[in-house]
């Protein structure tokens, strides 16, 4: 039983933190209404428009090249965690998926994929 | 537990996977206004260089797997193998890789011819390649999948490669949102499979599959329409037609050779190996879809006047003949699948070569009466049209009548043996379908010989790598075609010496 | 079995290919004709080459062996060997092949020194000279392909290697669109045919494979076909209606499919209909492939199987009955037809169901050798024809011909020979071996209604001797009915035209002299034996043997003149002395007229039944319901009007609705796939 209660506790305080801090907000924040604030809005877009929408192909870019190494780094912990029992298998397996990517990099920086003008 | 890993074992992809990787940084480079040759190249000769560096590739590649086929079959790794380099493995990847050879000579002039010399073409066609050298070896569900989309991917991008035209970006758009729905199907057919047997071996799933269970027959229902779309059969081939008549003409005679000969390959391991328990109601349905396959594909071509669009339904029906050597099931049955893979790869590509050559100024020229008069004026090309319309027609002596003589053979010996009705009436149905397929064939030759050019019409002269393509696919179709039989003994061995490892059944 | 390895016989159908790839690669490569001597040293040469090395090995296998062991072997190599089948690229020398190569190479080399002067004036094609003789040279290789085969596969690459040659020049003066219909016509007939002949194929080798000689081998198949001849297959049920239902034994079924085939390759009811269309090709073609050789491929394939037909008295007696049928309604058609070639290429389907009705009776040699009479004379008529044709600048029809004797004397004289021997008039070639084929009829008492047989034999006789006087007097004599102008440029053919002529006229006269019946040479000469032909024949072919007595079979044949005289009397009457009573008989026999005229209607009752209901499933049916988006993009005026709506409605083509058809599609065949798997639909 008493492994559980570290994870009661863990809920607990975590509902009582995000209960404060929307309290506090509503208590101590300045209340200043105007049209464009009472819009529900997200990550600066307007949340009614066509879906056909175009954006521009950069941020496409940019997108891909951050998941692509985010990849990478969910490939590479646990790679350090057991990198003493792969031995130098591992470590030239590694070596050669990071050249791959690398290369990758490499042509699209090349290709001027990185240049946002 | 670090498993013991043959490197070795991966040779034949290696240079592919070299190529994929560091050709789109060469093309970078090359295309800088300073290189380190201190000079720029055109983009014709960044063409050409790519095209020969790529063919470079392919060639080590393909010698390699000569090499391999003729040695012992190798594993990739201990354990439950996720890559098994055995003879079937190494003959299709032969296929593949011939086939990727000759579409990249096809490919330099027309690329140009159709303003879309980027060197990415080249890369993305090696990526391809590289999928398909997996897909035909994976013998693990996880390896399939990934194989399929490494196969897949580059190709939708292929299948767009024409930027500028409509129909080729409708052509990468429908292959690539029908694709990903098939990928879906697929993806959940295997983790059904997985669920319910535990494992992604295809072997393992072999043993513990259950014939009598619904959900073990879901998965494998799944499974067969996934790779019923990548070959394009009845009824999962509508997009081929629409996909094959936009895309470029050299990507068209790729995807329609290549791309069948990777996915029969896994198609033929997962339905000798994991559904094994399952064969006899899976056959059935197979027939069903080999039937639908060569009547509906045959009697469509009948009435296209747009040569790819027919090719992609004779194509569909080609599918459904070599879908009665998978159905016979015995190693004699894939010796013949092996054998008319690579005929029909030949005799496709063959065919595109063709109709890319004509292409002019950025438009394809590609209705059959564009060929009019084409015996007068490229006798070269005319010739090797009419064969490899005959090939695929399946007269004789050319090898696409061997292919299916083979195919059919096949089929009535396995039913004498197991005394099935079915499979005669498949050979029967075989045969009136390639009677009836001669109709639309035969336009082809008959537009090119008795009919006269405009006047206005200038075909192209075929370059040197095309002319070298037309006289590969010559010499292949009527050398297959009258001394078969060396090639056929070879295949039957490989079928045999793979047998231990493709079907795996003993531990 | 004793084999006679003879490697000299591959260079006899490998001659005729090489001037073909020669005359073929260097069209291709170097794009213009070869000086014209060497074109026609070349054309010409190889068959003649091939006819004396013919000639050689024939006589050396006539004289050198004893009967029974006569036949060479020449085994080039494995072609396909696959398990437990085994398939050789030989070649095989018996006396069956022998007459056939001698008539295949001989008729052929003439046929080819006529097509010099034939072809030497046709300007419609830069390289056509060069090309006809390409494919010529390819057609005698495929020919001699198809009869030295020594198994049915390599038969087989034959047979589709002439249909294809025949497609190739039958369609060779392309600038008529009509000429290249008629090939491509001839050609899918014929492949309906070839469906047949493959299963037939496969239907044998099934048999052989499950008696444990999977062969297609001919001689290995004889030696075994005992074995096969029990085996019986059980006929599905919607065919209950044929005759012996529900079993037949697998070698009548076998030998069905396969004479599909040959009713598709030598022009018999119902698959004749491509053989008078075929007539849009050059005279010359129409002589070799159309008359003298290719079309006789299926009788020699009925003689070369003889084995497995005297297994299946059901089979042969559907030959024989076909055949006979085939014989009597070609003639009939002749009588009305106004084309020189078209009569003749009726007469060919008639002389044909000859063939094979003789072959369907067993008298396997009678049929051999009516096919290699009828290719001297035929072949004389129609290398006539083209004469005629040359002479009246390209003008067919018969009844603006007339009173060409007296311009033409050589060709008319040739003509009449080969007139008079088709008809049947002793001594001439087509006397014996029309009479050959009459006697095995009558004495063929296994068959069923073998004496009505007989009597169409003896009708289709007189029919012939008719329509052939008719064409003659038509052509030849009276008043030239040609216009005035074209009537002072009529002239006689040069040597190099006329000198085949004389040599196949000889032929027809004297040809008919090797296969001299027994009863002929005992009471002329006293040779007891003088049918040398049958004799050697005779090891070939299985054949039903029967014997009529020497008095009847004078008898016989003295009917047989006597009605082919008759009908040449009719002919001689109507179109000779009382031309003024042609128009009133034709308009007396009006209905019956226009239904021979309009030749039964049999094209138009194909068209009605076969060619417009499939191309309406095709069309309204696929094209329209299953491939929908054809119709947007012919709709708006072709590829180009397409790809303007695409671009005008930007991509929404796409969204809508076809995709999620094609899903639909896809969704619906899983279902039905899951449904079969899971549900055990």
């Amino acid at each position: 039983m008493s492994e559980y209660a570290g994870l009661g506790l863990f809920i607990a305080l975590g509902t009582a933190l995000v209960l404060m801090f929307v309290l506090l907000t509503t208590l101590l924040g300045p209340r200043l209404r105007f049209a464009e604030k009472q819009e529900p809005f997200e990550c600066g877009e307007h949340q009614v428009v066509s879906p056909y929408q175009r954006f521009n192909v950069k941020f496409y870019m940019v997108a891909l090249s951050f998941i692509i190494f985010d990849v990478e780094m969910v490939f590479l912990y646990p790679w350090a965690v057991v990198f003493r029992d792969l031995g130098w298998f591992g470590f030239f397996a590694m070596l050669i998926f990071l050249f791959v990517l690398t290369v990758g990099l490499a042509y699209e920086w090349l290709k001027g994929g990185l240049d946002w003008n | 537990m670090i498993p013991q890993i043959d490197i070795g074992a991966l040779g034949p992809m290696l240079p592919v996977a070299v190529g994929a990787i560091l050709l789109p940084l060469a093309e970078v480079l090359m295309a800088r206004k300073r290189t380190f040759l201190s000079r720029p190249f055109t983009q014709e000769r960044r063409g050409t260089f790519l095209a020969v560096a790529s063919l470079l590739c392919l060639v080590i590649a393909l010698i390699i797997s000569v090499n391999g086929l003729l040695g012992p079959s190798r594993v990739f790794n201990s354990g439950n193998p996720m890559i098994v380099m055995d003879g079937v493995a190494h003959f299709l990847n032969i296929v593949v890789l011939l086939g990727a050879s000759l579409t990249v000579l096809g490919s330099v002039k027309y690329l140009a011819d159709i303003h879309s010399n980027h060197g990415e073409y080249y890369a993305l066609l090696m990526s391809s390649v590289l999928g398909m050298m997996f897909l035909t070896s994976a013998s693990n569900l996880m390896m399939l999948f990934l194989a399929l989309e490494l196969m897949s991917i580059p190709l939708y991008v292929l299948a767009g490669f024409r930027r500028s035209s409509l129909r080729s970006n409708e052509s990468a758009l429908k292959y690539f949102l029908i694709g990903s729905f098939a990928s879906g199907i697929l993806l959940y057919g295997m983790a059904i499979l997985y669920g319910m047997t535990g494992s992604i071996s295809l072997a393992e799933i072999g043993k513990r599959f259950d014939p009598e269970s619904a959900p073990h027959l879901l998965g494998a229902a799944l499974v067969v329409v996934g790779l019923g779309f990548k070959i394009s059969s009845v009824p999962f081939h509508q997009w081929a037609p629409d996909v094959y008549e936009g895309a470029p003409t050299s990507v068209t005679g790729f995807m329609a050779t290549t791309v069948k000969v990777a996915a029969f390959g896994a198609l033929m391991r997962v339905l000798a190996v994991a559904l094994e328990p399952a064969a006899e109601l899976l056959y059935g349905a197979l027939w069903v879809m080999a039937v639908l396959s060569m009547t509906l594909g045959n009697v469509m071509a009948i009435i296209q006047q747009n040569i790819k669009r027919m090719l992609a339904y004779s194509s569909i029906a080609h599918v459904g003949y070599l879908l009665v050597g998978v159905i016979v099931g015995t190693l004699d049955g894939y010796a013949a699948v092996l054998f008319y893979l690579l005929v029909y790869t030949f005799m496709t590509i063959g065919a595109f070569t063709v109709v890319a050559i004509l292409a002019k100024g950025g438009e394809d020229r590609d209705r059959v009466e564009d060929l009019a008069g084409l015996s007068q004026s490229r006798p070269l090309m005319a010739v090797v049209m009419t064969l490899c319309m005959f090939a695929l027609a399946g007269i004789p002596p050319t090898a696409g009548f061997m292919g299916k003589f083979h195919l059919f053979r096949a089929a009535i010996e396995r039913g004498i043996e197991i005394g099935d009705t079915s499979l005669f009436w498949l050979a029967i149905i075989g045969v009136l379908n390639s009677a009836i397929s001669l109709a639309y064939y035969l336009r082809v030759p008959l537009v090119m010989y008795f009919r006269d050019a405009p006047p206005t019409s200038d075909p192209d002269v075929p370059g040197f790598f095309e002319r070298v393509v037309l006289l590969t696919c010559l010499a292949a179709v009527v050398l297959l075609g009258i001394v078969p039989d060396d090639i056929f003994n070879v295949l039957s061995q490989t079928a045999a010496s793979a047998q231990h490892l493709l079907l795996l059944q003993s531990p | 079995m004793l084999e006679h390895v003879n490697e000299t016989i591959r260079w006899i159908p490998l001659l005729p290919l090489m001037g073909a790839l020669v005359s073929g690669l260097w069209l291709i490569f170097a794009r213009q004709e070869l000086p014209r001597p060497l074109v026609i040293g070349l054309g010409c040469g190889a068959p003649m080459l091939s006819f004396a090395l013919s000639v050689r090995e024939v006589f050396r296998l006539a004289t050198a062996f004893p009967a029974g062991e006569r036949f060479f072997i020449d085994n080039l190599y494995t072609w396909i060997s696959a398990g437990d089948f085994h398939a050789e690229l030989s070649f095989l020398l018996d006396p069956l092949s022998a007459v056939m190569i001698l008539v295949v190479t001989g008729v052929g080399s003439l046929i080819h020194i006529y097509s010099v002067g034939y072809m030497r004036e046709d300007h419609r094609d830069d390289r056509g000279f060069q090309r006809f003789f390409c494919y010529l040279n390819l057609f005698t290789f495929a020919m001699l392909v198809l009869v030295l085969g020594d198994n049915l596969l390599v038969l087989f690459v034959g047979w589709e290697g002439v249909g294809l040659c025949s497609y190739l020049l039958i369609g060779f003066w392309y600038l008529d669109d009509h000429n290249a219909m008629c090939g491509q016509k001839a050609f899918i007939v014929n492949r309906i045919g070839d469906f047949g002949f493959l299963l037939g194929i496969f239907l044998l080798f099934w048999a052989f494979f499950e008696a444990g000689h999977p062969t297609i081998e001919f001689y290995a198949m004889r030696e075994h076909v005992g074995l096969v001849a029990e085996r019986t297959v059980t006929l599905p049920a919607w065919l209950g209606f044929l005759p012996g239902f529900p079993t037949w034994t697998l070698l009548t079924l076998a030998g069905l499919c396969l004479f599909v085939g040959a009713c598709g390759k030598s022009a018999q009811l119902p698959l004749y209909v491509w053989l008078p269309d075929a007539m849009a090709g050059p005279t010359p073609v129409s002589a070799l492939i159309h008359a003298a050789t290719m079309v006789t491929a299926g009788v020699y394939m009925v003689c070369r199987l003889s084995f497995v037909y005297s297994l299946a008295p059901g089979a042969s007696a559907t030959i024989a009955w076909v055949g006979g049928l085939t014989a009597i309604f070609a003639a009939t058609i002749a009588i009305c037809q106004k084309d020189i070639k078209k009569i003749l290429a009726y007469s060919t389907v008639s002389q044909l169901g000859y063939m094979f009705l003789a072959a369907g009776v067993g008298s396997y040699s009678a049929a051999m050798f009516h096919l290699m009479t009828h290719a001297f004379f035929k072949a004389l008529l129609f290398l006539g024809a083209g004469a005629v044709i040359f002479g009246m600048q390209h003008e067919q029809n018969i009844e603006k011909m007339g009173g060409l004797r007296r311009y033409m004397p050589w060709t008319h004289w040739t003509f009449l020979i080969g007139v008079l021997a088709i008809s049947g008039a002793p001594p001439l070639s087509g006397f014996f071996s029309k009479d050959e084929i009459l006697l095995g009829v009558y004495a063929a008492h296994a068959m069923p209604g073998h004496m009505a047989l007989w009597w169409i034999g003896l009708v289709t006789a007189g029919l012939t001797a008719f329509y052939m006087f008719r064409l003659y007097f038509l052509t030849f004599s009276g008043a030239s009915r040609a216009p005035m102008q074209l009537q002072t440029r009529i002239r006689e053919q040069p040597v190099v035209i006329l000198m085949p002529l004389f040599l196949l006229a000889g032929l027809a006269i004297v040809g008919g002299l090797v296969g001299l019946p027994d009863a002929y040479g005992e009471a002329l000469f006293s040779l007891p034996s003088s049918n040398s032909l049958h004799y050697f024949l005779d090891e070939s072919v299985v054949s039903a043997t029967h014997v009529v007595p020497p008095a009847r079979e004078f008898a016989l044949a003295g009917l047989a003149v006597l009605i082919a005289a008759g009908g040449a009397f009719f002919a001689v009457f109507l179109y000779y002395y009382r031309t003024d009573l042609v128009p009133r008989v034709t308009a007396a026999l009006r209905p019956l007229y226009q239904l021979v005229w309009r030749k039964y209607y049999v094209d138009e009752l194909y068209s009605l039944a076969v060619v417009r209901p499939l191309v309406r499933i095709s069309d309204a049916f696929l094209y329209r319901t299953i491939d929908v988006r054809m119709i947007d993009r012919l709709g708006v005026d072709g590829t180009a009007g397409f790809v303007r709506g695409v671009a005008d409605r930007g991509l929404k083509l796409v969204q809508t609705g076809l995709m999620q058809s094609y899903v639909f599609v896809m969704l619906l065949g899983s279902v039905l796939l899951i449904a079969y798997l899971v549900g055990g639909l």
